[in-house]
């Protein structure tokens, strides 16, 4: 029984097509799945050299992700988040529903966002606040810092002129 | 009439079974139309036949006819070899109708004696099965649709294997799951003792599976076996496990420690005959002794050599038996090196029966137990003796 | 009164097809034909009922679209692609996406690829071909060869000899009848190249349905299905449902009388 083993030439319809036209296959050899592909094609034609097309991948954002950004950005990450679970919504999920909820009674973004804290906080729904013991409101990273150095100004420090002094 | 027919002959090969149903339809049966005279009978049947033929696949056709290539050719083997028999049988002046293998092998080793030293080159005459490999049935239908759902990996029962252990071993965790939430974990499982015995060999592994496995398959599956025993729970899958273990040798043997003898006086003894190099020595320790030495009719002074003497009360040293035992022995031929050697083997290998099982593993780890198989090794033509080569000479 | 009875006839035929479609519709059209006479049988072309009979006519007779819902693709997280910088070119048709890096499959597209793929599973579980699910990742060994076990086919979930499509004969000693379908789980190997089955069944004119991730190339397989091809959830779906579009079709072959 003829086969043809071009797999970079047409596909597998278009050969197994030829061969029969061709007589070279005998139509009791036909293979089964040949009137099955013919019934339903695929909707791209399998083809080794297709050329790829000239999409662009569209990044994907919503419009809950600015108040996500804020809120990170606020509170930090909460730690391990369980993707498999459901029934248990997150702070900011928890956050993000009481914005929606909130929306319409305030024209501006931040004074929304904060009052929406202020309701969170005294629920106790969110964790501590991050970025509470500062006055200017950085980016993570500068907030980080400047917690990490207030939390050293805290502790005591060793004064090595008292060291070599007598006492 | 004529449109019935085109009614019946379906050419498309997935309606087959439509076709064969429509046969049997009621519109035939009750004579509404008959079949044979409507259609010609040649016409039908050839239709039927060829149906039947395009159904066998090639694979199938293919392997029937090597069976019966094969069937054909282990039927000659075995008329040959009941042929032959009889005609042994009757140079032998045996009765032909009751000629045994085991006959056939002693006639054979009459008539055609043999000095090769490989059994398995000296001529022979058996049983085609046992000569010819048994050959693996078809491994697929009629319609060519293989009967094992591995098939296509071509090692079908080892990767069968694979998938069981895989399995068990979820069946295992189960268990260990079950019995964490039933919270008596603290009940220890019985341990899997797999001490005194080994993985069996890659060939034994190929015999079981009747498939060959490169090297790199067989570690694989004594890795998961290695990692499969190991779970706290495979005690539950003793039976599997040990068939694929083979118990060492080493432990049966230390097992069968002969029994004490009893003489005329009640006193208990033990003999044993030995050998080193081309001396043979017979050995007799008695118990309930004072620690007297005879060899050969003489004391232990029959050995000039210190060395020669200290083997002899090394074993009797080694296990505290100095003064408690009487060692009669009679030995010969070789040097007086090699007659000492088989002495104290002979020493040794009595003293098992009076000693407990520790000190007898303490004496075969001392090498007191083994037998030293060492010979003279032969000269060698082109050379001076066994190693020495004569003068090298640059030029 | 001829045509009448004719078309009730296709009437009654179709109206079983649709709703049972098994061996007792074949008895429908005998129990029909009984009633008729030579003459008015003549008026019914041979080809007309091979197109009533032909499971080939319909959409889907096997009803594989019932198998699943865009949930359950999502719930068993089907959407999840690789990372951005991984993504092979001829995947950008599939990706809905990119949500920080990581692509996310259109699942719409997928439902569709997926309800085309098992349609033709069925037709050749229907006509008796060998289908064999193949993957490489020793993850989803087990998963793969016990969905094939339960739907009565074959399976290759280990290391792929190279020989097996093109030089069949020296591997299985002997002619043997080649996977008339080739499932792939997931088409690339451990190393992260493309499975040699993919290029083989190309070779050997065996159609092939491959569940194809972001960093897979789409293009020799005849029914793609882009996917999630890592997570143990969603091989375990998309094995399940194979085999369930195997079964369907399997369970509507009328019985063979050898």
């Amino acid at each position: 029984m003829a086969s043809s083993r071009l797999e970079r030439i047409g596909n597998i319809y278009s050969r197994v097509r030829g061969l029969l036209r061709s007589g070279a296959m005998k139509p009791e050899d036909k293979p089964i799945w040949y009137d099955v592909y013919e019934a339903f094609p695929p909707k791209v034609e399998p083809q080794y050299g297709r050329t790829a097309s000239e999409i662009t991948i569209r990044p994907i954002f919503y419009p809950e992700d600015i108040v996500r950004a804020k809120f990170y950005e606020r509170f930090g990450s909460p730690g391990l988040i369980s993707l498999a679970n459901n029934e248990y919504p997150t702070p900011c999920q928890k956050f993000l529903d009481r914005y929606k909820e909130m929306e319409k009674d305030f024209s501006d973004e931040n004074e929304l966002f904060e009052a929406v804290v202020k309701v969170m906080e005294e629920e106790k729904s969110v964790p501590e606040s991050v970025s509470s013991n500062q006055t200017d409101s950085g980016t993570s990273m500068a907030s980080m810092f400047s917690s990490a150095v207030s939390k050293s100004q805290t502790q005591p420090k060793i004064n090595v002129g008292d060291l070599l002094t007598e006492k | 009439m004529a449109v019935l027919r085109e009614l019946v002959v379906f050419p498309s090969k997935c309606l087959r079974g439509v076709r064969s149903y429509f046969l049997s339809a009621p519109l035939f049966q009750n004579g509404f139309l008959k079949l044979n005279e409507s259609v010609s009978k040649d016409g039908h049947a050839l239709d039927l036949e060829q149906s039947d033929t395009k159904k066998i696949s090639k694979a199938m056709k293919s392997y029937m006819e090597r069976a019966k290539i094969h069937d054909n050719f282990i039927k000659q083997q075995l008329h040959e070899y009941n042929i032959g028999k009889r005609h042994l049988a009757n140079m032998m002046g045996k009765d032909p109708e009751f000629f045994t293998q085991a006959d056939v092998d002693e006639a054979i080793r009459y008539l055609f004696p043999s000095g090769l030293f490989d059994p398995r080159a000296r001529p022979m005459m058996k049983h085609p099965d046992e000569i010819y490999p048994k050959r693996k049935a078809a491994e697929f239908d009629v319609n060519g649709r293989p009967y094992h759902s591995l098939f296509y990996t071509s090692k079908p029962n080892y990767y069968t294997l694979m998938h069981d252990l895989a399995v068990k071993f979820k069946q295992l965790d189960r268990h260990e799951d079950k019995i964490i939430s039933r919270g008596i974990q603290d009940q220890k499982p019985t341990e899997l003792f797999l001490f005194g015995s080994e993985w069996i060999p890659k060939q034994k592994v190929e015999n079981v599976l009747l498939e060959t496995l490169t090297d790199a398959q067989y570690e694989n599956l004594i890795k998961t076996f290695e990692r499969f025993s190991q779970h706290p729970y495979s005690a539950l899958e003793k039976d599997f496990i040990m068939q694929f273990r083979r118990q060492l040798a080493a432990q049966v043997e230390i097992q069968q420690v002969p029994e004490l003898m009893r003489d005329e006086s009640g006193r208990p003894y033990m003999t044993y005959n030995t050998r080193r190099k081309t001396s043979n020595a017979a050995v007799k320790v008695i118990g309930q002794g004072t620690g007297v030495i005879s060899i050969n009719g003489n004391d232990i002074h029959f050995f000039q050599r210190e060395q020669d003497k200290k083997q002899i009360i090394f074993p009797l040293q080694f296990s505290d038996m100095l003064g408690k035992v009487d060692v009669v022995a009679t030995v010969d031929g070789c040097g007086t090196s090699a007659q000492s050697g088989a002495i104290r083997l002979g020493i040794s290998m009595c003293l098992r029966s009076f000693v407990n099982a520790e000190t007898i593993e303490r004496m075969r780890l001392a090498g007191l137990l083994s037998f030293d198989p060492r010979t003279r090794e032969r000269k060698k033509p082109g050379q001076a003796g066994a190693r020495e080569k004569f003068t090298w000479k640059k030029r | 009164m001829i045509r009448t009875i004719a078309n009730r006839l296709k009437w009654n035929t179709v109206r079983c097809f649709t709703q049972t479609c098994s061996i007792n519709s074949d008895a429908f059209l005998c129990q029909n034909a009984t009633s008729l006479k030579d003459d008015q049988l003549a008026d019914i072309k041979e080809s007309e009922i091979k197109e009533i009979s032909d499971p080939l006519r319909f959409p889907d007779y096997f009803g594989v679209r019932k198998l699943f819902r865009v949930k359950d693709l999502f719930d068993a997280r089907v959407h999840y692609g690789h990372k951005d910088g991984t993504l092979d070119p001829n995947m950008k048709p599939y990706i809905f996406g990119s949500r920080l890096g990581h692509l996310i499959f259109d699942l719409d597209k997928t439902a569709k690829m997926l309800q085309d793929a098992l349609n033709f599973t069925a037709h050749i579980a229907y006509r008796g071909g060998i289908i064999l699910f193949v993957s490489h990742f020793p993850q989803h060994t087990l998963t793969v060869e016990n969905a094939a076990k339960q739907a009565g086919e074959y399976a290759h979930a280990r290391e792929w000899d190279f020989h097996i499509f093109t030089n069949s004969e020296k591997v299985y000693n002997g002619v043997t009848r080649l996977p008339d379908l080739v499932i792939l789980l997931s088409t690339l190997n451990p190393q992260m190249q493309e499975h040699t089955a993919v290029k083989d069944a190309a070779k050997m004119c065996i159609p092939t349905i491959g569940i194809v991730d972001s960093n897979s190339n789409p293009n020799l397989i005849t029914y793609p299905v882009p996917g999630n091809d890592d997570s143990p959830a969603a091989v375990q779906l998309y094995c399940n449902l194979f085999r369930d579009a195997i079964l369907l079709g399997k369970s509507k072959k009328p019985v063979v009388s050898t």
